[in-house]
């Protein structure tokens, strides 16, 4: 489903350039669980960035479900950010004036979908939080908060997972909470690329891919498939979600937005 | 978070000071041009006045017989042209001392015949007018405005008292109707007397100081204009040159304009004021959003990431600046529509507040909203996602 060829990447610091990745060609299919490992400042997090589409690479290409994705335009790139993929960061990176479930809710005012008003309480009920809608941030743990990311990665439904070390700022508890939920979305047919340090994390993953100065070191199987996957057909959706980029509800969103985020107090809250 | 409130509550201020201006500035103006034009229409619109001398009397030295003095014979005559005038007054003015009982007063003293009631819209609230008669027979009657009557009589009602004007004793038949006082002028301390008594017994006039004449519509105002100046070098035999400057007919629309114009121009003044703190509150507002992209950085990564694209993000940061200086624009509504009312009762000066100022004072700060936030929203725009996740 997804495949980089030739991928590099050069960070320039002043006259120093650091190539972050170089030459790095790679190949995901659907359903797999993938972890990526390698010291710090191999380039692992660079790599999930481009695969993320946060970023782009300096040269090679990315295709996901077959189609090229390296050049498109900042809406399209938005878009498929908000629906093809989810992504969840070590520091959580959630916004701190907002409740729990207006974080979830986030995604699905840039999809214009926030008439799917329980969408985002189902994803934290599905996390376990349900007694914690309306915390803040702030008010919850750091396993609570990370689930609360997951669960808004998951909220407009995308194909793949990415996880930038997921449980670096976890204590062991919190850690085996977050991976158990990672293995159950993945078992139920979620793509799931994860980065981490510790090799019993990377445990849970059935692929793992090792870097070393911006380079792809190994590649093995940590374990056969187990049995029961659900493996679903996710190229040919590819092309359905991009045509439906070209309907974007622009007008919808903007309502939503003004509706949902703005009473004049939000400003001085 | 409170830094932030604080900053933002400050920012708002800062509109609503501007716009507070603006309404009080515009009320201000508006306020002193219909004070004028009312002090003008007491005077009535379809007037013309007839003065000895050039428009240029005021600055240049008067030549010797470029002079003309006007005879109640110049009043008869324009009189005469029933075309185009109604009613014809002539008049003296000067000062005159009042003594009523121990009280002592100094005001100015006005008059004409019997027609000055009805021209200058001066018929008595108490008492009446004096007669033709009375004009004839010089009679020692006068009509008090209403500044006179609170100096001199108090309670008492003056209407049947005796006063003594410049030592003489007068019977005061009348009290003038009130005018309104202009700031710079005291309309209502003033008497009237017969233009007769004026003159032989008063202030020792030979000559009549001005005529005023009412002309029967304001569509026949230049007509009027021109057949009274006819008349006038006619009954006075004055060459060309003579006819240019030794006399002079103003109409009460010119001067009206004149008059306006002047009132613009401070308006203008006012109004340029009110736009540059206007103006500074909208670079406070631009400072505000500024900080606020820098302070929200890793926010907008975040956004950026889960989906929001370049427009999303300036959307986001314009609604949030035009709507705080609307709410400045809003309060600043109330205050600046607080501190015309205050100037009213304080000073009493009057003021009026336009819908028109209100509808300029909110667009202006909707504007100023959008354009001071135009380039915080476009810097927060362009942030790329994973280095603004990075800020520190
Ligand atoms: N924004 C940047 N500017 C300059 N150099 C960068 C930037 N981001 C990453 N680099 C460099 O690129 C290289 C790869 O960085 P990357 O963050 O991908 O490493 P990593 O494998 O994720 O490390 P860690 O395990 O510590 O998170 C590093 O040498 C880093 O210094
Ligand atoms: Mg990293």
């Amino acid at each position: 489903m997804i495949e980089i060829k030739n991928l590099y990447k050069t960070y320039h610091i002043g006259t120093i350039a650091v190539e972050a990745l170089k030459d790095v060609s790679l190949k995901i299919s659907c359903g797999e669980f993938v972890a990526i490992m390698g010291p710090s400042g191999s380039g692992k997090s660079t790599l999930m960035h481009v695969l993320g589409l946060l970023d782009r690479p300096d040269s090679g290409t990315y295709t996901i479900g077959g189609k090229e994705v390296q050049n498109l335009s900042d809406q399209q790139l938005a878009f498929l950010r908000n629906r093809l993929v989810g992504f969840v960061f070590q520091q959580f990176h959630l916004l701190p004036r907002m409740s729990a479930l207006e974080n979830v809710e986030l995604p699905l005012i840039y999809a214009g979908k926030i008439r799917l008003k329980n969408a985002a309480q189902k994803r934290l009920e599905e996390v376990n939080l349900s007694d914690r809608i309306y915390h803040r941030p702030n008010e919850m743990s750091g396993g609570q908060q990370q689930r609360v990311a997951v669960a808004r990665s998951l909220v407009n439904d995308p194909l793949i997972l990415f996880a930038d070390e997921p449980t670096g700022n976890l204590d062991s508890k919190n850690k085996a909470e977050i991976l158990s939920l990672l293995q159950e979305l993945n078992r139920k047919g979620k793509t799931l690329v994860m980065v981490t340090h510790e090799p019993e994390v990377a445990a849970y993953a059935r692929r793992v891919i090792t870097m070393r100065d911006g380079v792809i070191v190994s590649d093995k199987m940590n374990k056969p498939d187990p049995a029961g996957i659900v493996v679903p057909d996710a190229d040919s959706c590819v092309e359905s979600i991009m045509d439906k980029s070209k309907r974007d509800p622009g007008g919808i969103k903007f309502l939503d937005y003004i509706g949902r985020r703005f009473s004049p107090w939000s400003l001085i809250r | 978070m409170v830094s932030h409130k604080m900053r933002a509550l400050l920012s708002i201020l800062g509109i609503l000071i501007g716009v507070a201006a603006v309404i009080a500035m515009i009320a201000l103006g508006r306020g002193a041009q219909q004070s004028i034009e009312q002090q003008l229409s007491s005077l009535g619109s379809n007037l013309l006045l007839v003065m000895p001398g050039s428009a240029r009397v005021h600055g240049v030295s008067q030549q010797a017989g470029s002079y003309t003095r006007f005879t109640f014979q110049d009043s008869a005559a324009l009189a005469k042209l029933t075309n185009y005038i109604s009613d014809v007054t002539p008049g003296v003015s000067g000062r005159a001392q009042l003594v009523y009982g121990n009280k002592n007063w100094n005001t100015s003293l006005e008059s004409g015949n019997a027609s000055y009631a009805s021209i200058r819209s001066a018929f008595p609230i108490a008492g009446r007018f004096f007669t033709e008669e009375e004009v004839k027979t010089r009679s020692k009657v006068v009509l008090v405005g209403a500044t006179v009557v609170k100096e001199l009589f108090g309670d008492i009602n003056p209407v049947g008292q005796t006063i003594k004007i410049n030592l003489i004793n007068f019977k005061v038949i009348g009290v003038l109707p009130t005018r309104g006082a202009s700031s710079w002028h005291d309309q209502d301390d003033v008497v009237v007397v017969p233009v007769t008594t004026a003159m032989y017994r008063l202030l020792g006039k030979q000559y009549i100081d001005s005529i005023f004449v009412q002309v029967r519509s304001p569509d026949l105002l230049d007509a009027a204009q021109t057949a009274v100046e006819n008349t006038i070098i006619k009954e006075h035999h004055l060459s060309a040159k003579e006819a240019d400057d030794s006399f002079q007919v103003r109409n009460m629309a010119d001067m009206k304009a004149a008059l306006e114009s002047s009132t613009k121009t401070m308006s203008v003044l006012l109004g340029a004021i009110a736009a540059i703190s206007l103006f500074v509150g909208g670079i406070g507002i631009m400072n505000i959003m500024l900080v606020s992209v820098t302070e929200r950085t890793r926010e907008i990564g975040l956004r950026k990431a889960i989906g929001a694209n370049n427009k999303d993000i300036m959307t986001q940061f314009l609604i949030e600046s035009v709507l705080m200086s609307f709410i400045g624009g809003l309060f600043g509504i109330l205050v600046g529509s607080g501190i015309s009312m205050l100037i009213t009762v304080f000073a009493g000066w009057s003021v009026s507040i336009s819908w028109f100022s209100l509808v300029l004072a909110t667009t202006f700060s909707l504007v100023v909203g959008l354009v001071f936030g135009l380039w915080p929203a476009r810097q927060a725009s362009k942030l790329n996602p994973i280095e603004a996740l990075r800020y520190e």
